[in-house]
Parts: structure tokens; sequence; C-alpha cells
């Protein structure tokens, strides 16, 4: 099993609606600022922002604070955009390579993700809805927004921003409603299946290297290290288990009752060993 | 296998551009203002991005050639080196380019023509005297020749001036260029080398030593200059032996005659750089070992280091002569 996680930011419950059903989440108890839904295991969160920047941006840092694994988790900004005619059919689904702001210059490059199956295409952030369908991009009024504070949270690989085209052409907007958009989310769920798989794959490596060591704690619980001595313990255990994988540690420091006597055995150990490399 | 192509727009229409596109047509190609807005961003992944790298097409502005720190050299006294490329196709666990840059993606900066301007420069400032450039500084000079036509492209070019030397320092089997040319006689091709037992574990989607040593005995023969570099020297138990053997399978099988150059180099890691690596990459067994701050490098204990080196010219003296051994001290 993964040991990854995902983080879901939609704006619209109805751009949500199949993802959670599919995915099996329910709606967080209690009183929260966000409507906050999570499955059972607790490595697939989703909130549900409402349109726009401001609530797109206090969405994710509310999600961050709530979510206990948000630091290595694969976040996705999923929902419906706008587009020019040329770009794509409605209901065609987008990972986006290139995110640009009407307001400001900054341009993000998101990390493409491999073997998707999924065109890509750059995507316009507006603080107002659109109905310029000339243009050559997608146009929303989160994505950007959304990428510009992950970004600053974690790293860059665990972004993704997808869009599925919802409008057109000043026709097609007239019917957007929240059964249409239900429905062709639901057409499209295996793309965000490949995409989530993915996210899971990817978070798991960021866990693994962040993981601290299962002895970490116990060891810190029981005597007390200093700020220092907990950085130094920490880098002794990996070293510890890639150069001792068959040696129990816990029972060789059993009869050491202080944080300097443990340090200085395991460090001993650590001296005198030659690594082998057959 | 590239993720993705990032093109400078500046150099959109260059035909070196144009060329390594037409290998890679069902890429769509995203246009970018400069190549730092891809590349080496804050929070970025090294490791991940080595899984899925991306091609960025840029155009190198300023900085084209430059002096190499003060111990790096094979004999001469004038010394450079141009990164044509930042990033390598391999993947090995002491290598700095970890460290130095969070991204993992491939930037070739494909105005060839400016970096042989820079070279000229340093070639006229030096007239009379030696000079050597090195490539492969940032990068392998040889494992990406297929998209950058590096080699084919320079080796012409450092044909035409003899006081000079290029050395292209390589871990790659992909020789096409050089089996296709007459050895260039001040061309050295330099092969980083470990013992099998190490570069087995350390050196990651790299050719085996095996077909390393294989494919210098078929440049030897050919006429090319060889250089030996065994850099950095990886410590162990049972080093000495597992070196011993290193250094009698070289001498079996490569005729002494090609050899131009030894050189050998402690294994160091610049302070700065270090925390970076070892965070990227907390389980390697490389990193795992008894590395300690010297000055401005994390490297093995002095006693070690010292040992090692000269454990290993001893040997290296009884196989060469002792003139074609250099050793570097691995200052930064
Ligand atoms: S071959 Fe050289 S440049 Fe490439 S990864 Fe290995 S050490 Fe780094």
């Amino acid at each position: 099993m993964s040991n990854g996680c995902i983080c879901w930011v939609i704006a619209l419950a109805s751009e949500a609606k199949s993802l959670i059903e599919e995915f099996k989440m329910y709606l967080m108890p209690g009183d929260t600022l966000f409507p906050i839904y999570k499955n059972k295991n607790e490595n697939e969160w989703l909130v549900i922002t409402g349109v726009g920047q401001l609530n797109v941006a206090s969405g994710v840092s509310y999600l961050y604070s709530l979510c206990p694994y948000s630091k290595t988790s694969f976040w996705i900004n999923f929902g419906i955009a706008g587009a020019g005619k040329n770009v794509g059919d409605i209901g065609e689904p987008f990972l986006i390579n290139e995110l640009r702001h009407h307001d400001f210059k900054k341009i993000y490059y998101p990390f493409i993700l491999p073997n998707l199956k999924l065109k890509n295409a750059m995507l316009k952030t507006y603080n107002k809805p659109q109905n310029n369908y000339k243009r050559s991009f997608l146009f929303d009024m989160e994505g950007w927004v959304f990428y510009n504070i992950v970004q600053k949270k974690i790293t860059r690989e665990l972004i993704a921003v997808v869009k599925i085209i919802s409008d057109n052409s000043p026709e097609t907007i007239l019917s957007i409603n929240k059964n249409f958009i239900n429905k062709f989310i639901k057409d499209k769920i295996e793309y965000l299946m490949t995409l989530r798989d993915f996210g899971f794959s990817l978070s798991d490596l960021e866990t693994e290297r962040k993981k601290e060591h299962f002895l970490f704690v116990d060891i810190t619980e029981k005597f007390h290290f200093t700020f220092s001595q907990c950085q130094q313990l920490k880098n002794f255990l990996i070293r510890w288990d890639v150069n001792f994988p068959e040696r129990s540690l816990f029972s060789e420091i059993k009869d050491l009752n202080d944080a300097k006597s443990i340090l200085d055995y395991m460090e001993s150990s650590l001296k005198h060993h030659k690594l082998k490399w057959e | 296998m590239i993720n993705q192509i990032y093109i400078e727009n500046e150099i959109k229409d260059h035909p070196r551009v144009q060329r390594i596109l037409k290998k890679f047509k069902r890429k769509t190609p995203i246009y970018i203002d400069k190549y730092a807005s891809v590349f080496n961003k804050k929070n970025q992944n090294f490791r991940i991005q080595k899984k899925y790298p991306s091609l960025i097409l840029a155009k190198k502005k300023g900085g084209h050639v430059l002096k190499t720190p003060s111990d790096f050299g094979i004999g001469n006294s004038n010394n450079f080196y141009f990164s044509h490329m930042y990033n390598c196709l391999y993947d090995c666990e002491y290598c700095f380019l970890q460290g130095m840059y969070s991204s993992a993606d491939y930037v070739l900066f494909v105005n060839y023509e400016d970096f042989e301007d820079g070279i000229k420069e340093k070639i006229n400032f030096h007239k009379n005297e030696r000079v050597t450039f090195f490539s492969g500084y940032d990068c392998d000079s040889l494992a990406f020749e297929k998209i950058s036509g590096f080699v084919s492209h320079f080796l012409p070019f450092f044909k035409r001036f003899s006081n000079v030397e290029i050395e292209l320092r390589t871990k790659s089997t992909q020789m096409e260029p050089l089996l296709k040319m007459e050895p260039v006689s001040n061309c050295i091709v330099a092969f980083s080398l470990l013992p099998a037992e190490i570069a087995n574990k350390t050196d990651h989607k790299v050719p085996t030593i095996k077909k390393r040593i294989n494919k210098i005995s078929e440049l030897a023969l050919m006429g090319w200059k060889i250089g030996l570099r065994f850099d950095p020297l990886i410590h162990g138990e049972n080093w000495k032996n597992i070196y011993k053997e290193l250094f009698a399978d070289v001498f079996k099988n490569i005729d002494k005659k090609a050899i131009h150059s030894i050189t050998l180099g402690p294994l160091r890691f610049p302070k700065a750089m270090f925390k970076k690596i070892l965070d990227m990459n907390p389980r390697s067994k490389l990193l795992s070992d008894v590395l300690v701050l010297r000055g401005n490098k994390i490297s093995y204990t002095n006693e070690i280091e010292l040992e090692m080196q000269s454990f290993c010219i001893d040997l290296l003296n009884k196989h060469s002569p002792e003139t074609l051994l250099f050793s570097c001290k691995g200052n930064f």
C-alpha cells in the first residue's frame, strides 16, 4: 500500500461530487471553515473552496494546516475552465503546463507528469469570469493562485493543475449547470484515476525520504535530547540502518541511560565500521 | 527518456535547436523566456526530476570559459573548463551536481560558437603557452552526444590549435563520433573509473566498469590518447585489494603507450552542498560512511585520504611512468 497522500483543491461542489463518490470520501464532521472531505485511510483529502482567488488561497492554506501529511502530499487543483474554440472540445481534460495570471507577470511551468495521456495546455487565471473564446489557451479564476501558494510550501513535482473544458463559445456557457458538470467529470474520471495513482507514487517517494526513523520518538521520549543532539540522533539512526541492517539498535542500547551515552555508542560503532561493497 | 522540452524564445530558430527537435517529433515544446524560469527554482526535488528529466535548450550568456580550481590539471599550468551542458544522464551517488542544482533537468546551451569565441580568446591570451581545456565538468562529455552533437562539433575546432589540449571527461561507452574519425592528437578521452564492486553500488545508469575498460582499450588501439581518472577514491572494507584488482585489470587491457595521464582525486563534497545531497539521498551507503568536515569540504579523514592516495600512487607507479600521474587535492 502506498504511504502517499493526495490533496484535492476544488472550487465547486458539483466539480467535486464525482470524485467524492468514486474515491469514497466523506465530509469531515464539525465546524470547518470550508467543506473538507477525506477517505477512511485519511490519505486522500479534498477541500471545496468556492470560486475565485481569495477563496482558493484560503482553502489551500486551510487544508494545508488540517491534513497531517500536507507537506508530502500530492496537490491537485481540479476544475472546469473556459477555453478558446480551437483549444479543445467541451469535456476534454488538460494537464496544465504553463500558468499565467492576468495581473501578474510571474509565469509558472508545473512539472509535467509523464505518460498520463492527458493533453497539455496553458492556463491563464483572471479575476472575473471571461467570455472571449478567440484565445488559444484555457482560462479560469483559481489555477495560478493555487500553484503560487502551494509551490511555496512543498516541492513543485508534487503539484498539478488539471482542467476540463466547460465552455468554448458563448452558446456553450449557457448549458453549464450542476448536472452537466457532474456528468462530464464522471466521463473523464479514468484520467483522474491515473493522475491520482501517479500522485500517490510521487508522494510516497517524498514521504519515504522525509520519514522520521521509527526509533526516533521512542528514544527521545525516554531520554532528554537537546536540539542538536536530536539532529545527530536522526543522522546516526539512518546511518545505523544502512550500515547495520542486521543489528537491533534497541537491544544494544537498552542499558544506556542518557542521550550522550547513546550518541557516543552509536558514533563509535559507526566510526569503526568499514563499508562492505561486495 | 526526455519528459518535456523547453526552449528559450531567443534561440527557437537556431539550427541546432531545429536539428534536436527533429529527434523528438512527438514532443510539443514549451517556449520560455529564460531557462532559469524552469531550472533550479526553489522547492524542486532533484531525485524526482532525475526519474523524469526534461530537456531545456538555452543560450549561455557570459562565463563561457572559466578557470579550473588551482590543483586541477594534467601537466599544463593554464587550465580552463567550459560547460555546454548542466546535468547528466547518469546518476552517481557522489556527483556534486545533485548539490549544486535543485533540478535534474538537462540544460543544453546550443550557442557553441560563443563557447568557441571564449576559448579562442583564452588561446590568444596564452599564445605561446600550453593550455588545457576541460569539458564534462557539469555534465558527461559524451553521454548526450546523440542529441547534442557536442564532440562532433568541437573536436574539429580544437584540432586547429596545436598548443592546446582538450579533455573529454566521460563514463559513457557511446563513442560513435570518436570511432568515426581519425584520432585527434590534442584530445584526451578521459574515463572515470572505480572498482566494479563500488561502481555497481554507486554509479547508477552508468555503463559497467568492464564495458568502460573494453571501450578504452578499443580507443587506445585506434590511437586516441587516454586519460585514466581514479576520482573519487572510495574507501571501504577490502579497499586495497579491490583497487589492486582494478589497476591490474586496466593495465592488462589498455595499451600503455596510449595513456596520456592518470589522475587521482579524493572523495569530497563542498560543505555547502553536502547537506543538500544527503537530504536528497539519506539512505546512500556511500554517504553513510564516516565523512568529516575539513575546511570547506566534507571528506574522509586526512588519515584515510593520505593512506588511499599513497597506496594508489605506489601501485600506479609500478604500472606506468611517474610522469603521467597527477593528483588532485580536491580543493573547491
Ligand atoms: S557521470 Fe559524472 S556528471 Fe554524470 S552523474 Fe556521474 S559524476 Fe555526475
